[in-house]
């Protein structure tokens, strides 16, 4: 077998070959008279068609081949493939039967003028599809607004294509989930959002706290509400500044959470909530970066373990903290720190004897470890803990000639969509007994001949 | 120490499938085909037997089922068993699981083994019949949903445990050779090596047809089932309703469906 970089080798092979799935791979990328023998081996039978006309990741090239092609059973497909192009889509249209334009109504890549043709007087499904998708215009989701149900109005609400004279007229005539939505919309206009924060149901406050847009004073007065949720809401807010957010003694779990989760929070308010009786809140305090050498230090000797763990992988945790939590009773905390890209040599050292799984895991990720532990994780007897190897991008070449038989499936197809991934490993691989391995092999192979040309 | 598996290839269907035109299958353009996944853990449970009998023994696989059947048995060979039989022609096309059976006891009587696995259950037609109608037609013992086997090669006896309704479960003693339908997690099916699907190509697969049985036309396809598939359909799709409102509006709208279902 050739084991270079060239496409015409490449493409000799796929032909002499005969697999569907390394043809399909290959078709774009090569010249019209390799094309049309690889097409003779994509299109061999019905069953491959069906299955490439359904499948998001055949090639622009061959969908557009089987959009020309009059049956109704690959038009039903192609319609639903979420990565067929809009000017295909507009193709299919043109000779579409009922159960065809119900999934061109609800494709996110349907052009508008598309959509704007479609009849939905008569169908409450087509009508529901059109009603959410993003690509409808204004003045669509108004004639749909006309004669729309309650369903069809959390759809409209839900389009971002909404405006202010839609979304007043959805608020006056919607129940409070519809009001809710409105309140949530970015295009929410700035009565609605006034009428929605002096709103008694709770749903409709909690929605307005979750947009992002709203401007600051609105969201101060969200933090306010006598509502643990509403406050957790405005608080989780990304458009809240950090100078806004108060002391961390809020009464509730929930708001508390959401405080120790947010990325910004400054190194007082830190202090204030590390000592949260809430786990929950002092595992997401000690991940922050902000944290001082003192609070993790605390942290790291807390009773729950999934605390202790988020202090190892602190990108700020000190080497003298990392190295007894890399002594720590529980594997998962070690684990958590053998996974530090950063870790201190003599630290790694330590952890590459350990035999727990998660640790060996995290070993064979880690760029540090020495080539011939990598070597050893290998040819481990866990499959999870081999395939660690195969992302680690100091993993020598004679582990990744391992791996490309390993006989778990799933290591060899991230094997071969891996950058790390051998030519040789590529070659290899175009004969696995899955087809998944071969077509991604045969593409990463096509992709390295177009740039070595 | 020899161990017959009976596999089958099942269909999975596509989302969006046809009926063939006789009405009676799907049209098999709509499905992709794959080894039955209680098949994985008989086999499994075999090859896990022979690796514990110091690798000493004959694990055969056998299929009754056209062409394309062959890949899961190569498959079965690539994992570690040692020869394969592929029942198949014509006449066997329309055999229903009691004339499936017939064939398979057939090839049990043929083959001898000490011991036959089959799955508790097609994935594609779950008749959940052929194993244990195979062990009737042998007059042999017989065991089914098997979830736990203790068996050593050369036993007069196996002990295993099934599973039963409401979570209870039965430990019985069964006496060898016996035929043992294996249900789903009793052990954890291994993936065939690349190496071990290169050597399965040079492995035995014999491909044969009733007559080599001794079976007659008469004793397989149609003419030797005891059921026929009359049809094949997608029922119809029951209604749903949200009832939305006050609990005063949800009630009346309630009643009203209530009325319309009683046709009051």
């Amino acid at each position: 077998m050739a084991a270079g970089l060239d496409l015409t080798s490449l493409a000799e092979f796929a032909v002499k070959q005969g697999d569907p799935y390394v043809a399909l791979a290959l078709h774009p990328f090569v010249d019209e008279g390799f094309q049309a023998d690889l097409e003779s081996i994509i299109f061999a039978s019905k069953r491959l068609k069906l299955t490439f006309a359904a499948a998001p990741y055949t090639p622009k090239t061959i969908l557009a081949l089987l959009a020309q092609e009059d049956d109704e059973q690959l038009r039903l497909r192609l319609s639903k493939n979420p990565a067929l192009a809009p000017s295909l889509l507009a193709k299919l249209f043109k000779q579409a039967s009922p159960a065809v334009i119900k999934n061109l109504a609800a494709h996110r890549n349907t052009p508008c003028d598309v959509l704007q043709q479609i009849d939905w007087q008569d169908n409450e499904v087509i009508r529901g599809a059109l009603c959410t998708n993003s690509n409808v215009p204004l003045t669509l989701l108004r004639e749909l607004m006309v004669c729309s149900n309650t369903a069809e109005k959390k759809g409209i609400v839900n389009n971002p294509n909404a405006d202010h004279a839609l979304l007043t007229e959805l608020w006056d005539d919607g129940d409070k989930f519809v009001q809710g939505e409105v309140a949530a919309h970015k295009a929410c206009p700035p009565d609605l959002r006034e009428a929605a924060l002096q709103h008694p149901d709770v749903l409709v406050r909690r929605k307005l706290a979750s947009n992002e847009s709203l401007a600051s004073d609105c969201l101060l007065l969200l933090m306010k509400d006598e509502d643990a949720l509403v406050r957790a809401a405005a608080i989780g807010n990304a458009g809240l500044e950090d100078d806004y957010l108060g002391n961390a003694d809020d009464p509730s779990i929930r708001v508390r959470r959401t405080e120790a989760k947010r990325e910004d929070l400054s190194s007082q308010f830190i202090e204030g909530l590390a000592d949260d009786e809430d786990h929950w809140v002092r595992r997401w305090v000690a991940r922050q970066p902000a944290a001082s050498d003192a609070v993790m230090q605390k942290l790291s000797q807390d009773e729950v373990m999934e605390v202790r763990r988020a202090v190892g992988r602190n990108p700020s945790c000190p080497d003298f903290i990392l190295e007894r939590l890399a002594q720590d009773e529980d594997s998962w905390v070690r684990a958590g720190v053998a996974l530090r890209e950063d870790l201190a040599r003599h630290i790694l050292v330590g952890l590459e004897g350990d035999e727990d799984i998660d640790v060996k895991s995290a070993v064979g990720r880690n760029p540090g470890t020495d080539e011939a532990v990598l070597l050893a994780i290998s040819e481990h007897e866990n499959r999870d803990v081999r395939r660690s190897v195969i992302v680690n991008p100091h993993v020598p070449d004679a582990a990744l000639i391992k791996l490309q038989d390993d006989p778990y499936p799933l290591n060899r197809a991230i094997l071969s969509g891996h950058p790390n991934c051998l030519t040789e490993n590529l070659w290899f691989l175009l004969k696995d007994p899955e087809p998944q391995v071969r077509y991604t092999a045969g593409k990463a192979l096509a992709v390295r001949c177009l740039a070595a040309a | 120490m020899k161990i017959l598996v009976a596999i089958k290839q099942v269909a999975n269907l596509d989302d969006d499938f046809e009926i063939r035109e006789d009405g009676k299958d799907v049209d098999h353009d709509f499905c992709d085909f794959e080894i039955n996944e209680w098949d994985d853990y008989s086999l499994e449970t075999a090859l896990q037997i022979r690796e514990n009998n110091g690798d000493e023994g004959e694990i055969v696989v056998v299929t009754v089922g056209p062409d394309d059947a062959e890949d899961e048995l190569r498959k079965c060979l690539g994992k570690g068993a040692d020869r394969a039989i592929r029942v198949w022609d014509d006449a066997i096309e329309g055999s229903d699981q009691v004339a499936i059976a017939r064939i398979l006891t057939k090839v049990v009587e043929q083959e001898a083994p000490d011991m036959v696995f089959m799955g508790v259950q097609a994935a594609d037609n779950a008749y959940a019949q052929t194993g244990i109608s195979v062990a009737k037609q042998l007059g042999w013992p017989h065991a089914a949903v098997v979830s736990s086997l203790d068996y050593t090669p050369g036993a007069s006896t196996a002990s295993a445990r099934r599973e039963l309704e409401g979570g209870l479960e039965e430990e019985i003693t069964v006496n060898c050779p016996a035929v043992l339908t294996i249900q789903l997690g009793i052990n954890e099916p291994r993936y065939a090596s690349l190496r071990g699907i290169k050597q399965a190509a040079g492995k035995p697969l014999d491909e044969i047809s009733h007559s080599d049985l001794g079976l007659s036309d008469d004793e397989v396809g149609e003419a030797g089932s005891v059921s026929r598939v009359r049809k094949v359909f997608v029922p119809e799709k029951g209604q749903a309703e949200l009832i939305e409102g006050t609990p005063a509006e949800q009630a009346a709208r309630l009643a009203e469906i209530l009325k319309e279902l009683s046709g009051a």
